[in-house]
């Protein structure tokens, strides 16, 4: 067994695919892995317990805020929301990662025609 | 959320975490239950979807922590369970540890102050010592003040150079004369070395003179005293400048006060200015390199200044007296440098022994720990964070051996002071210094990463399965062996210079030296400034003392003589040759009293020695050593012919003798010797007085010395020693290097034995079942026992012939460590094997006695 599965596909990625989730709305943890899963399309292998290290870590930054709720199945919850300053790291990394993968796409395209 | 916040909040956070993590999986087998899959199906799929929950939860849980201190202060305290729990291992690795490690303390914090310390003086690195003894034509010109002072103002690579001379004197003023050490100097002592007295003025020019002897009176007569004397003398009264103080009779006015701690030369108390004269062959020079000029330009420019002065032939018999230019530091240390640097290596290689020892036994451990070590590694925890825990154990180990061997260093290492006294502005050794407590944690931490590495690579072979010892013990086996041989072989090294530095000793103990050591008594006097310091009264007042020490009870037969065997400090020498013919090299001259040889037990070959009327009627006789005497024919020939030398009248040979060493300098021993009765008047100031007495020597002394005292209690009395005590006195060093590497070489050898038994028992316990089956398949018991044995002797045999080429190495560091040219490496060799397969067998008996009371039915059914 290995003890180190790979998370996400670069550092950063999966904090930022959280952000951009809860931007439209707060979701507590399961929901949160159901929906990454759902948007990709299940391309990204997840392991949804991976959330949380990441959760923990937007939390400790001031990124998001959690409450425990009630949801809509009845279960008791901690609901995660994303605070101005977790939407101002959201446009900064956004911003940065399409710059990154627009280099990228330009160092890879020659290649291809 | 502030960090302290954070602290505090923790359990919250942590318990809301694996709340929701709790959640997240019972939503998601919820879900999955109502897509009809089984509730046991789904608990799996959601846990695999999921992730190892206690991995994720610690990562979670770390991104509130400082995940590696925090990490690091849980294995402590687990390390700290772990050591709590098997106290016997505990106690076994600290021991061995702190021995090794407080042994190294004390011996570093002793080479620290000895090597690494400077001396106090101003730029020490730039003062050098010239040995000059061999050098000829008075070199440096020292018969008039103003010759030596232009030739250092001439010198190209010297800035400025001193001259003194040492004497032992006699101390009075206020109360009963005292003997001390005190020196003669040119002005410009104090300037050379960079000290300033604490109080009054250093010499100036005009205070040295040109007369023979001490010089004085007028400006010469003044003196510097030790900052010691001062306190003892005037309590520290700054009045004491401009009183005077006698030495050996002569009134000093004292004009300063050394620095605290400063008594350079050889613990001097009192400093005054130099008196040249011609022939004065007792000077030490000192000197100040110029500043540009490096050592190795010193030396060449020395080299080359001394060449033309050099005897030819070149005197090939003292290489250690070869003219040189040395830093004074090295001047000071002497031999004493290599030996103590030969210590170093000497625990360095204890510590290494002791390393391996704990090694062997952690291997061991964490053998038995598999189970645990196994479990952690499936719930999740990697190689490097089990090697980082089990590393942390052995730092712990290390650092409370550091500790316990910290204490041990501080309650020996004042012990080492009464061999070889701190050099100059120390007053001990200790260990409480930066030096030697960052050697001490230095120590720990490298000997931890030693004895650590082997058990954490053992690591490798865990499988995370499941503990499965049959497939991995024969691994670890083998390293344990590695690790006993490794061991044998260390010890085989210290134990070979063991016998090497023993018999060295024993051969410097037991060396004839021309005369019996046992049963002689020895009482020194000195009659500098007292009332029989003038010639016509010295003799009388010998001859008084004589008599009533011949009157006492268990004295045989007494004699008296400048200087004892062993001692020429007061060396003085002579080109001495027979009938008008000069010998190729110098001669020692030592004047004794009659019944000299018959006290000292010294073997007359050929003639007599001196009797009582040719010593009071100063009869030009003499009496010559054997090796003399044969320079010029054979010995006997010698009988009758004059004994001729320079500007002096001839002395009729009488006796031809063995001759006894005066010098401990083995090369030296036994040159020529010549023996005269004292000259009238003005005999010898300084004597010492020997008696032949009923064992046991010491029960004398006393009496020996109350009756010397009888004849003038003014007359200082001093050395009140047996000639055995003198002996000892005179090898302290080398006693003191015999006594700590045989307590080095004990210490491996009981190492051995726990390492050879801790390994033993281990295997025989790991192959319980298998020695069942054996027995079982028609084994005796014999042949269990010899496969045990078999196993100690392979192991130690390994060990030994690893070792044997190490011992050609250490022969000659060992030789040198005693000052003398060592045995043959057979005996060595021969004897460290026989004794580690001895202990290894004694070791090695209880695990085989184990191994043939297996019972198979018992072996079997453990299994």
């Amino acid at each position: 067994m290995s003890n180190r599965q790979p998370r996400d596909l670069f550092p950063g990625a999966l904090e930022m695919m959280i952000l951009r989730t809860l931007k439209r709305q707060p979701l507590h943890g399961y929901a949160l892995a159901q929906h990454i899963k759902r948007a990709s399309d299940d391309l990204l292998q997840i392991e949804e317990g991976s959330l949380y290290p990441a959760l923990q870590r937007l939390l400790k930054e001031g990124c998001l805020k959690a409450e425990w709720g009630v949801s809509s199945t009845k279960r008791r919850v901690r609901i995660y929301k994303l605070t101005p300053a977790g939407a101002k790291h959201l446009e900064r990394q956004v911003s940065s990662f399409e710059q990154m993968l627009e280099g990228i796409t330009r160092v890879l395209a020659p290649v291809k025609s | 959320m502030n960090w302290l916040t954070r602290l505090f909040s923790r359990r919250r956070l942590y318990g809301d975490l694996s709340a929701e993590i709790e959640e997240h999986l019972s939503e998601k087998i919820d879900e999955l239950v109502a897509g009809g899959m089984s509730r046991a199906e789904a608990t799996r799929t959601a846990r695999r979807e999921f992730g190892n929950v206690t991995l994720l939860q610690e990562r979670s849980r770390e991104v509130w922590q400082w995940p590696r201190l925090e990490s690091f202060v849980a294995d402590l305290r687990f390390a700290l369970r772990m050591l709590r729990k098997s106290p016997g291992f505990t106690a076994v690795a600290v021991l061995t540890l702190a021995l090794g490690i407080g042994a190294n303390t004390a011996i570093f914090s002793v080479a620290d102050t000895l090597l690494l310390r400077s001396l106090p003086f101003h730029r020490p690195d730039q003062i050098a010592l010239l040995q000059n003894a061999l050098v000829q034509d008075s070199f440096p010109p020292h018969d008039t003040a103003k010759q030596f002072h232009e030739w250092a103002r001439h010198s190209a690579y010297l800035a400025d150079a001193a001259l003194f001379e040492g004497v032992d004197v006699n101390l009075g003023g206020s109360r009963a004369v005292i003997r001390a050490h005190a020196a003669q100097t040119s002005w410009n002592f104090f300037s050379v070395l960079g000290v300033r007295p604490t109080l009054g003025r250093a010499f100036v020019r005009d205070d040295e003179v040109d007369a023979p002897g001490f010089g004085l009176p007028g400006r010469n007569a003044v003196a510097v005293i030790g900052y010691g004397l001062w306190q003892e003398l005037f309590g520290g009264d700054p009045k004491a400048l401009g009183a005077t103080i006698q030495v050996d009779g002569n009134r000093l006015t004292i004009i300063g006060v050394a620095p605290r701690g400063f008594d350079y030369p050889d613990h001097c108390v009192l400093w005054k200015p130099a008196a040249f004269s011609q022939g004065n062959n007792g000077w030490v020079t000192i000197a100040r390199l110029n500043p540009g000029i490096s050592w190795s330009q010193a030396r060449t420019a020395f080299a080359v200044e001394v060449a033309p002065r050099l005897p030819k032939p070149a005197n090939t018999e003292s290489p250690d007296l070869a003219p040189q230019l040395l830093s004074l530091q090295d001047g000071l240390l002497g031999p004493v440098k290599n030996a103590t640097l030969l210590l170093l290596g000497a625990v360095l290689l204890v510590l290494l022994i002791a390393c391996t020892n704990v090694a062997n036994l952690l291997i061991a451990r964490t053998a038995d720990r598999r189970a645990e070590l196994s479990i952690r590694a499936a719930l999740g925890a990697s190689r490097a964070r089990l090697a980082r825990q089990l590393l942390t154990e052995c730092l712990l180990l290390s650092f409370v051996a550091a500790i316990a061997g910290l204490l041990a260093a501080y309650w020996t290492v004042p012990l080492a002071a009464i061999v070889e006294p701190p050099p100059l502005g120390v007053r001990s050794y200790s260990v409480l210094n930066g030096h030697v407590l960052a050697f001490t944690l230095a120590a720990s931490v490298i000997a931890a990463m030693l004895f650590g590495l082997l058990p954490v690579l053992d690591i490798g072979n865990l499988h995370v399965l499941g503990p499965k010892p049959s497939a991995t013990s024969r691994g670890s086996r083998v390293i344990r062996q590695a690790v006993v041989a490794a061991q044998v072989m260390l010890t085989m090294v210290l134990l070979s210079a063991s016998v090497l530095v023993g018999h060295a000793f024993s051969h410097l103990m037991s060396t004839d030296r021309g005369y019996n050591v046992k049963g002689i008594a020895t009482v020194s006097v000195s009659l500098d400034g007292t009332t029989y310091q003038s010639g016509d009264r010295q003799f009388p007042y010998f001859e008084e003392v004589l008599e009533r020490v011949r009157r006492l009870p268990g004295v045989r037969s007494v004699s008296a003589t400048e200087f004892l065997p062993l001692d020429a400090k007061g060396f003085i020498g002579g080109n001495f040759g027979i009938d008008g013919h000069p010998a190729n090299r110098n001669s020692t001259i030592v004047p004794v009293f009659s019944d000299y040889f018959q006290t000292m037990g010294g073997q007359i070959l050929y003639g007599r020695e001196f009797n009582d009327a040719e010593v009071r009627s100063d009869a030009k006789v003499a009496v010559v050593n054997e090796r003399f005497a044969a320079a010029f024919g054979v010995p006997s020939g010698a009988i009758g012919r004059r004994l001729t030398t320079e500007g002096e009248s001839s002395r009729k040979i009488v006796g031809v003798v063995k001759g006894m060493d005066y010098e401990t300098d083995p090369t030296l021993i036994n040159s020529f010797q010549v023996f005269i009765p004292p000259t009238h008047p003005g005999i010898f100031p300084p004597a010492t007085f020997v008696a032949r007495v009923d064992a046991p020597a010491e029960s004398h002394l006393f009496a020996i010395r109350d009756a010397i005292r009888s004849v003038d209690a003014d007359v200082p009395v001093f050395s009140v020693k047996t000639m055995q005590q003198r002996l000892n006195e005179l090898f302290a060093h080398p006693r003191f290097y015999e006594f700590i590497i045989w307590t080095f070489t004990g210490f491996a050898l009981l190492l051995i034995l726990v390492g050879t038994y801790g390994l033993l028992s281990y295997t025989v316990a790991r192959r319980t079942s298998e020695i069942g089956i054996r027995m079982a398949l028609g084994a005796t018991r014999s042949n269990v026992g010899r496969m045990v044995l078999g196993e100690a002797f392979l192991t130690v045999c390994v060990g030994i012939i690893g070792g044997a080429p190490l011992i050609f190495w250490i022969k000659r560091l060992a030789g040198s460590l005693m000052g003398s040219a060592p045995g043959s490496l057979t005996a060595p060799i021969a004897l460290g094997a026989l004794a580690i397969l001895a202990v290894a067998l004694v070791a090695a008996y209880i695990p085989a006695r184990r191994a043939m009371r297996v019972d198979p039915m018992v072996a079997l059914r453990y299994e």
